[in-house]
């Protein structure tokens, strides 16, 4: 699966059978999911649910075209391993073209939860909204068409806490119509001229160190690495849960938008803090960054040269003042490339994880103070919010409203 | 015991307790008040509250049990028990404030705790943080801090 990956070094990303994937972490995709789930009046849930079934049917589809894979029992086992290569957990098809159960074992939404929240709380209703769309997607790509399959997950860890868990998937009475993915989206033509940055940073010799990362699930379908369960996800499954939720909210309360909003943003800082915090932990951030590094800024442009490994899009810190300010770069950033090519125009910029991740690497340097190696938990976490001096962001340019490139502003 | 037996009898301590506080401001008494007595000859009832809270413990004893041995049990019973217990229903503070708070002090990501319930129950955030809701807002609210937690129950009477 690893060779299917096509690194475009000059726009920063990273396709797989023609979708964008990108690393996020357990903590990003919990409070985003958490997010989408929370409020009642919503159905939360569908939106997770079928944004998955259509992205995912996209990539299976493409796969199943590429790889000349023709048989149900091939396609089934492609999807299976291409879950695992993912970071998603396991998958386990027990189906005909009439529908079955599929076992999802060591499940990464389910394992994620448990470790980040299953000690304080307990969970009552499945997580694995993503998986349900994943298995329906399946069996439309092995089977049928788009839309052809439902799913519904019967048994999950998260509530249960033991075994695995279990997905039902049958053919819906009436074929739905669902929105296949935008694919690449709308990409930039070629980057733009940004000025180089004023650091030791080689920003593209820290991607090529990155992209060289064999990270890919392991024999439990896990991607552990940085002290986190990184997921390699199609962007567009992001995007379309987000801009979605947003869309419903807007229509159903708007004097809710701005928090919906909020919250997304801190799905992205609470992410960058967790994944960033222990990747500049991190032996491979010794070994890659840790010679380029002469000054606290330094660190700043390391992460930001980081974030452009990830599949992300072309980060780049334009100015950083010593504990005091970031300006800095997004071209092709990922949100965008999916807002163009699904929305006619944006009122206001709406690149709302990039909003959240760009204050919060300057969190981890000055606030964290990462340099020292501090444990990265929920207490330091907590009192980041507890003490002046928090860095906030905003989207000063925005590609979606018409400029060339994206740009933020933390402070 | 039954338990409406042993209700009464929390009652009577509560009751004692509150006397003995007042004895205390008569007297002058600036210190805490001590552990209270009472009982026939056949049984001891020994009491302590915690202090500053309105929570006690009460043991009840055959009347020949060493009373040192009693107050030891009780004095490591004060100690073990003070970071355990519920939070305190003040009569001052509004029910929706208090399961804010409780949200707060128990739900993950505590700072980002009011945002989540707004959007929840889609109760105006500045309404929530105020703690001016109606009875029916309540009992959203009340839903909501208790679905986060996972729990049907919170130890926060609804008015």
């Amino acid at each position: 699966m690893f060779s299917h990956l096509q690194i475009d070094r000059p726009r920063k990303l990273v396709g797989f059978f023609n979708e964008p994937v990108i690393f996020h972490c357990h903590h990003y995709n919990l409070f985003l999911q958490q997010t989408i789930e929370d409020p009642d009046w919503i159905d939360g849930v569908s939106i997770l649910q079928i944004s998955a079934q259509e992205i995912f049917y996209s990539l299976l589809k493409n796969a199943f075209v590429t790889l000349g894979i023709e048989t149900a029992a091939e396609r089934l086992a492609t999807a299976a391993r291409m879950f695992s290569f993912l970071g998603f957990g396991q998958l386990n098809f027990e189906v005909t073209e009439g529908g079955g159960e599929v076992e999802l074992a060591n499940s990464h939404y389910a394992m994620g939860w448990l470790g980040k929240y299953g000690e304080q709380v307990n969970r009552t209703k499945p997580i694995d909204h993503m998986a349900v769309g994943y298995v329906a997607a399946t069996l439309d790509a092995t089977f049928a068409e788009l839309g052809t399959y439902v799913a519904e997950e019967t048994r999950c860890v998260a509530v249960t806490r033991q075994g695995s868990c279990r997905i039902q998937v049958t053919r819906a009475p009436v074929r739905r119509q669902l929105t296949p993915s935008p694919q690449m989206g709308k990409l930039i033509e070629q980057p733009a001229p940004l000025p180089l940055p004023q650091t030791s940073v080689n920003y593209d010799a820290v991607n090529e160190a990155l992209w060289s990362l064999p990270l890919e699930g392991d024999d439990k379908g896990q991607i552990r690495a940085f002290n986190v369960l990184l997921t390699r996800m199609p962007a567009n499954y992001y995007n379309r849960i987000q801009y979605r939720f947003l869309d419903e909210l807007q229509k159903l309360d708007p004097q809710l938008l701005g928090i919906g909003q909020d919250l997304i943003r801190e799905s992205g800082h609470v992410c960058v803090f967790y994944t960033f915090g222990n990747i500049m932990e991190s032996l491979e951030w010794e070994t890659v960054v840790g010679p380029m590094l002469n000054t606290d800024t330094d660190w700043v442009h390391g992460a930001y040269a980081v974030a452009s490994s990830l599949g992300w899009g072309r980060w780049q810190a334009l100015e950083v003042i010593s504990n005091t300010s970031c300006r800095v770069a997004i071209d092709g950033n990922y949100e965008t490339s999916y807002f163009l090519a699904s929305y006619p125009s944006a009122d206001q910029p709406s690149c709302y994880f990039a909003q959240g991740a760009v204050p919060a690497i300057m969190n981890v340097v000055y606030n964290g103070h990462i340099q020292q190696k501090p444990v990265l938990d929920e207490a330091l976490y907590h009192r980041l919010f507890q003490r002046n001096g928090l860095f906030r962001g905003a989207e000063v340019k925005a590609r979606e409203k018409g400029d060339p490139w994206c740009e933020f502003y933390a402070q | 015991m039954e338990k409406a037996a042993l209700d009464s009898l929390g009652t009577y301590a509560s009751d004692l307790l509150r006397a003995n506080n007042r004895v205390c401001q008569v007297v002058g008494s600036a210190s805490e008040a001590d552990y209270l007595l009472a009982g026939s000859a056949e049984v001891r009832l020994v009491i302590k509250a915690f202090s500053k809270t309105p929570y006690f413990v009460l043991l009840l004893t055959k009347s020949s049990t060493n009373l040192k041995l009693v107050l030891e049990r009780i004095n490591a019973i004060l100690v073990d028990g003070k970071p355990l217990l519920p939070p305190v229903q003040d009569q001052a503070v509004s029910t929706a404030k208090l399961l804010l708070n409780y949200a707060r002090r128990y739900a993950p990501d505590p700072n980002f705790v009011t945002l989540r319930l707004s959007l929840k129950t889609g109760l105006n955030r500045e309404r929530l943080e105020k703690g001016e809701l109606n009875e029916q807002e309540v009992r959203i609210l009340y839903k909501a801090v208790a679905d986060i937690l996972g729990t049907e129950r919170l130890p926060i009477a609804l008015p």
